[in-house]
């Protein structure tokens, strides 16, 4: 032993010097050192953790932003379409209160030609009435009966002989209808015009309702319209078939 | 016979045990070798491993040189003591 | 033709040193004997025991109580090593350590940095093996073997270690290596190589009129001293047990002394307490295996060392000097580390129950 080295009191100054520098080193470094690596560790950990849940909630936001932003444009494309709409209607309310206007406008505009055309048509017919009865004494040379011919001149402009409608008389059945139409040359009078209201409504029905035009085309007599019949009994149309037998 | 001839014969055994004593670090040495092939080609099968491979090898080295130790302890009790 | 690169040739500063102290050192070791006497090389003196620094040097005096007899710590050149070991490390707790920790600046300078990674590498070991409750207590008996062996390992190879010292007469004739001295300055001497050819030039057989000198270093390392790797290795085993029986209580004790086993079942169980037996003869051998490998890697160091230094003195020491760093690291190491491998099997036991 003695050869090796081996002395009792060396060792146990080793042994004593080993645990004292291994309780000083324990309390300046080990401690200390450990205490802070654990800490960082545990930083680490945490500072992991924490970027987890920020990249989570990120991804949370993003959708949440994706979905709002889809809600405007679905709000911001309804808002355009409505907004269209609106402005379409509004043109074609426009539009159409113009047109109706316009038409209003015409309408009145075309009752008043009518009306005043028939006036001075009315205005005229005593004296075509006065005119063919002179030419046709000047024609035949003799005095004609003034009332018969005044007569005769009616019946041919009105084609209502003695409170009849001759060419209603010589037509059958009709069948009935809602709206009826009389047509002549010369605007009727008011006997006239009553005998042929009761004689069309007997013919299409009582709640028939008659309107009457004025249309000097038709030269004289009446061209009447039931439902969607027409009997044609004006000069007009006989000088056509007329015409068309000829040919 | 020269007086001094025990202490040389004796001394002359000495180093001559010593250096037989010695023979123990051949085996040793084929430990240390096979253990420093087997962490080499361990390694190579797998680089990954490395530093554990590292830490076992150096102990299997280590606890080769223990014999090696063990026959340089015999042959310096021999020699000195 | 060849296709590697011609990297630029630069004269450094520091190679040009580096060769001329080879140089140097082969002037030196070759030329020495001859122009410059007290630079020759010397056969070493080889001495496992440390030696006491001056006759009768004691940090604690030998006392006996009773019939006990304490040896006393005499003040060898190991023990100095020693406690500048101690200081140093002391050095690095005060100066590098505790500055930082206690300090507000949070970048740690980089010697700092590099001592807190190597405490990391070994806390993690521990804490690997052991986990975090048992690696607190083991810890700091692991990690204080680690830096008071490296330390002690690594200053070993400064300058001065176990080459300066005192002069110690040799009486002619003795086993002892013993060498001439020449005088520097003063009281300062230079050991040479005992000429032989003075002594036959002398012709008579009497004892040469040279007084013959062997050296007693100031310094020596601390492994290189039998008794540190046996009280490190007899601490060790002493925790083993400590440990052992803290964390498993009875079990422990069962383990190398099965009597329920043997009482059960006799014939194996017998077996079982004669295993059980020589597992506790071979928590001893620890001590031994321990120690002695610890001990013999350094001092083999050394000795090799110094014999190359005498025989060739020019690269060669370098690079042994070299090897020697890493050795004594590797075996700090190695001792920590199998520290680490025993307190954790007497931890967790056999059955690794409860871990």
């Amino acid at each position: 032993m003695e050869k090796l080295g081996l002395n009792l009191g060396t060792f146990l100054f080793y042994l004593f010097n080993f645990v004292a520098l291994m309780i000083v080193l324990s309390a300046w470094i080990y401690q200390p050192v450990v205490k802070a690596l654990e800490d960082r560790r545990q930083k680490i950990a945490k500072g992991l953790e924490d970027a987890q849940v920020a990249a989570s909630a990120r991804a949370k936001a993003e959708t949440d932003a994706q979905h709002v932003l889809g809600l405007a444009q679905q709000e911001a494309s309804r808002k355009l379409r409505e907004a269209t709409e609106n402005a379409e209607k509004a043109a074609q309310e426009v539009r159409a209160a113009a047109e109706k206007d316009i038409a209003a406008l015409r309408e009145s505009a075309a009752a008043d030609i009518r009306s005043q055309r028939d006036r001075m048509l009315a205005e005229v017919r005593p004296e075509v009435a006065a005119l063919a009865i002179a030419a046709t004494q000047k024609l035949i040379g003799e005095a004609l009966d003034e009332k018969r011919q005044r007569a005769l001149i009616d019946e041919f402009f009105s084609g209502v002989k003695s409170g009849k409608v001759v060419l209603l008389e010589e037509t059958g059945e009709t069948p009935s209808a809602a709206e009826a139409e009389v047509v002549s040359a010369l605007p009727l009078t008011e006997s006239e015009q009553s005998s042929i209201r009761a004689e069309v409504g007997r013919k299409a029905g009582a709640g028939v309702r008659i309107t009457f035009q004025v249309d000097p085309d038709v030269l004289g007599g009446l061209k009447v319209r039931i439902g969607d019949r027409v009997i044609d009994g004006t000069v007009a149309g006989r000088i056509d078939n007329l015409r068309k037998t000829m040919q | 016979m020269d007086p001094r001839f025990p202490d040389i014969f004796l001394q002359s055994m000495r180093y001559i045990g010593a250096g037989l004593a010695m023979i123990g670090a051949t085996g040793a040495g084929v430990g240390i070798g096979l253990v420093a092939m087997g962490g080499v080609q361990s390694i190579g099968r797998n680089p990954d491993a490395t530093s554990t491979i590292l830490t076992y090898m150096l102990l299997g080295i280590v606890f080769s040189e223990t014999i090696a130790i063990y026959a340089m302890a015999m042959a310096m009790i021999i020699l000195f003591v | 033709m060849s296709t590697t690169t011609n990297r630029k040739w630069k004269y450094g500063f520091k190679r040009w040193i580096v060769l001329a102290l080879i140089i140097a050192s082969g002037v030196v070791a070759f030329a020495g004997p001859r122009w410059f006497a007290p630079l020759a090389p010397i056969k070493p003196p080889i001495s496992m025991p440390a030696e006491e620094i001056g006759p009768g040097a004691f940090l604690i005096p030998s006392f006996s109580v009773g019939s006990f007899r304490f040896p006393g710590v005499p003040f060898t050149n190991t023990v100095l090593s020693t406690l500048l070991t101690d200081a140093l490390l002391l050095a690095i707790a005060l100066f590098v350590v505790r500055p930082f920790v206690r300090g507000k600046n949070p970048v740690p300078p980089k010697l700092y940095a590099g001592f807190e990674m190597l405490i990391e590498y070994f806390w993690n070991l521990a804490e690997s093996s052991a986990g975090v409750k048992w690696a607190r207590r083991f810890f700091p008996i692991v990690m204080t073997i680690f830096l008071l062996i490296v330390v002690a390992n690594t200053i070993k190879m400064l300058p001065g270690y176990e080459t300066f010292g005192w002069l110690k007469p040799v009486a002619a004739g003795s086993a002892e290596k013993s060498n001439s001295v020449v005088p520097i300055i003063g009281n300062l001497y230079a050991l040479v190589p005992s000429a032989p050819a003075a002594v036959s030039a002398g012709g008579a057989p009497a004892a040469p009129a040279q007084a013959m000198y062997a050296l007693l270093p100031f310094l020596r390392g601390s492994s290189t001293d039998l008794n540190f790797p046996a009280a490190l290795a007899v601490f060790t085993v002493g925790c083993i047990f400590v440990f052992g029986f803290w964390s498993q209580k009875g079990a422990f004790l069962g383990k190398y002394f099965p009597f329920g086993r043997m009482i059960a079942i006799p014939l194996f169980g017998t077996i079982d307490f004669i295993v059980g037996l020589l597992e506790f003869l071979l928590e001893f051998v620890k001590i031994i295996s321990l120690s002695l490998r610890l001990f013999f890697n350094i001092f083999a160091g050394g000795v090799l060392l110094l014999i190359m230094g005498s025989m060739v003195a020019v690269i060669i020491p370098a690079g042994l000097s070299a090897f020697e760093l890493f050795v004594g690291a590797i075996q700090a190491y190695v001792f920590a580390m199998l520290a680490v491998i025993f307190f954790q099997q007497a931890i967790a036991g056999h059955s690794e129950e409860g871990h």
